[in-house]
């Protein structure tokens, strides 16, 4: 089972290798060259933004295909007449390929925040602002791992490829957007109030914050922030990573379910 | 001692019986054709009894273990003739590496070739190959000779066929070409929507059964004696396909012997006619 997931998602496994290795040797090469002022952040950053989606790729690459290509081939008939049985043989591949993504995932993580340390000085290179968030600490490693089982459970049960696909990309969004919603409240936010004009350099590690929202206007008793801290940054990659674990275990169960029903 | 058995077999899609309350045994040893139009059910007993889905009701027992090659011959493209055998030999302890290998050396073709780039006949060969190297004790094959041509089904048959001599499988095959089956099937079951119309070995079948050929104004007391099974009248002369023995028959009467082909039209014809095994007792 191990030859035969390698060899039958190879093409992934290289395509996913050749991307890592592009974006390091991007992320190495913009650092190493701008070492003399800041400015090689502002060459990168708006490139960085477009990475939070990495994970759609994800889940259309490796987890649509991964049973639907099977059914729509007819070579579901083949693979599961084998003296391997189904259950084991979609439990191997899920743990494998999962294994693969989370370990490409997390990888990703480390080459993002080493680069986001070398612009230490600068505001915008905060690994807690929700563009960087995803991108940074053990999160990445889990949505990486969350958009390939939904993927992956869509394929089973949609039976489809390219159908499984486009689900697959609408509901990566739809969680993406309420997760970056929800982000801010995974604990109550701090209030940091405005005296007069607000002046971010005024508080420690103002610029390391996950902003919430501001709370200003008539009715605010206190005009200032609603803001999360420096300091929680790992608490919420935790719970972020919490959160995806958990769906990404319901949507596994959910991909061997729909792959052991023999209508 | 039966190497395949189902009781009371049934199997629902929907609100839509393929099967229905089918029980059969086929003897170890035996090569048993699976007949019957399509929509007959072939493909859903066949599927039930390999375990690639499950039954609405009553079971089925095979006796070890089972390989089965589905119509379509599925293999994949991408890979080459020998990662299609270490397919085979990873996915199954009880891989037979050298009847592959020496299958693929008479078919003559190179191990590095892609199993896309092969002939449909070559492919239905490689499939072959992928399931009698797993030394089955039951080979369940759905319409193998289906999208092949002339002389693919005769080679195709003929490997079976010789597979068959040097294991001693049981083979269980389903076509709704009787002539392919002719001169290689020893047990026949007759399927015909969703039920089982016949099922037993080629010879007795044959002994059993007999056209009968005379007088129209005889035909109804002839008839009254045995079992018909089809009957076809004209003016003046009748046919009767009958099961079983009438006894003695007036001089203008003739008596043919029936060929298989003919024997399984005239059950198809006659839905409500069956040749089963009466139940008997058998020794543990």
């Amino acid at each position: 089972m191990l030859w035969l997931t390698f060899r039958q998602h190879r093409a992934q496994v290289a395509a996913t290798a050749a991307l890592l290795v592009a974006i390091g040797t991007a992320l190495l090469v913009n650092a190493a060259t701008a070492t003399v002022d800041d400015a090689g952040f502002g060459v990168l950053a708006p490139l960085m933004t477009w990475l939070p989606i990495l994970p759609v790729a994800v889940g259309v690459f490796w987890g649509a295909p991964l049973v639907a290509a099977e059914h729509e081939r007819g070579t579901a008939l083949l693979a599961w007449t084998q003296s391997v049985s189904r259950d084991r043989w979609v439990a191997v591949k899920l743990a494998l390929l999962g294994t693969a993504v989370t370990a490409g995932g997390l990888l990703f993580g480390v080459m993002v925040q080493a680069w986001l340390d070398h612009y230490a000085g600068i505001p915008e290179a905060n690994r807690f602002a929700h563009g960087y968030f995803v991108l940074t600490g053990v999160v990445p490693g889990l949505w990486w791992l969350f958009a390939f089982l939904l993927g992956a459970a869509l394929g089973a049960v949609l039976r489809r490829t390219v159908a499984a696909m486009a689900v697959t990309v609408g509901a990566l969004l739809v969680v993406m957007l309420a997760l970056t919603r929800l982000r801010g409240y995974y604990v109550d936010p701090v209030l940091v109030p405005m005296d007069g004009p607000f002046d971010g350099q005024v508080f420690a590690g103002a610029d390391r914050w996950l902003f919430v929202k501001p709370v200003l206007g008539p009715s605010a008793a206190v005009p200032g922030m609603l803001v999360q801290p420096a300091d929680r940054y790992w608490r919420f990659q935790w719970t972020e990573a919490a959160i995806l674990g958990t769906a990404s275990l319901a949507l596994a169960g959910a991909a061997v379910a729909a792959v052991r029903r023999r209508a | 001692m039966n190497a395949f058995s189902t009781t009371g077999l049934s199997k629902r899609f929907r609100r839509k019986w393929a099967l229905r309350d089918c029980s059969l045994a086929i003897p170890r040893g035996r090569v048993a054709a699976l007949v019957g139009p399509n929509g007959a059910g072939k493909t859903t007993l066949l599927r039930l009894a390999v375990g690639l889905i499950r039954p609405t009701a009553g079971e089925v027992t095979a006796a070890g273990a089972v390989a089965f090659l589905s119509q379509e011959k599925p293999l994949y493209q991408g890979f080459t003739l020998a990662e299609t055998m270490r397919f085979g030999r990873e996915l199954n302890p009880s891989w037979d590496g050298d009847l592959a290998t020496a299958r693929i050396a008479e078919l003559g073709l190179s191990p590095k070739s892609k199993i896309g780039a092969l002939s449909g006949g070559q492919r239905a060969q490689v499939a072959l190959t992928l399931v009698l190297a797993k030394r089955p004790e039951l080979l369940v094959l759905d319409e193998p000779l289906s999208n092949l041509d002339p002389l693919a089904r005769h080679e195709v048959m003929r490997a079976l066929m010789a597979a068959v001599a040097d294991s001693g499988m049981t083979v269980l095959l389903s076509s709704h070409v009787v002539s392919d089956l002719e001169n290689t099937c020893d047990w026949l079951v007759v399927l015909n929507r969703g039920r089982v119309q016949v099922s037993g070995a080629v010879d007795d079948l044959v002994d059993e059964h007999r056209l009968l050929t005379g007088p129209a104004a005889e035909v109804d007391a002839v008839a009254a004696r045995t079992e018909v099974v089809d009957r076809a009248d004209a003016a003046r002369q009748s046919t009767l396909l009958v099961n079983g023995d009438p006894g003695p028959l007036s001089p203008q009467w003739t008596r043919r012997a029936v060929g298989l082909e003919d024997l399984v039209l005239a059950y198809l014809r006659s839905p409500d006619a069956a040749a089963l095994p009466r139940p008997t007792l058998t020794s543990a």
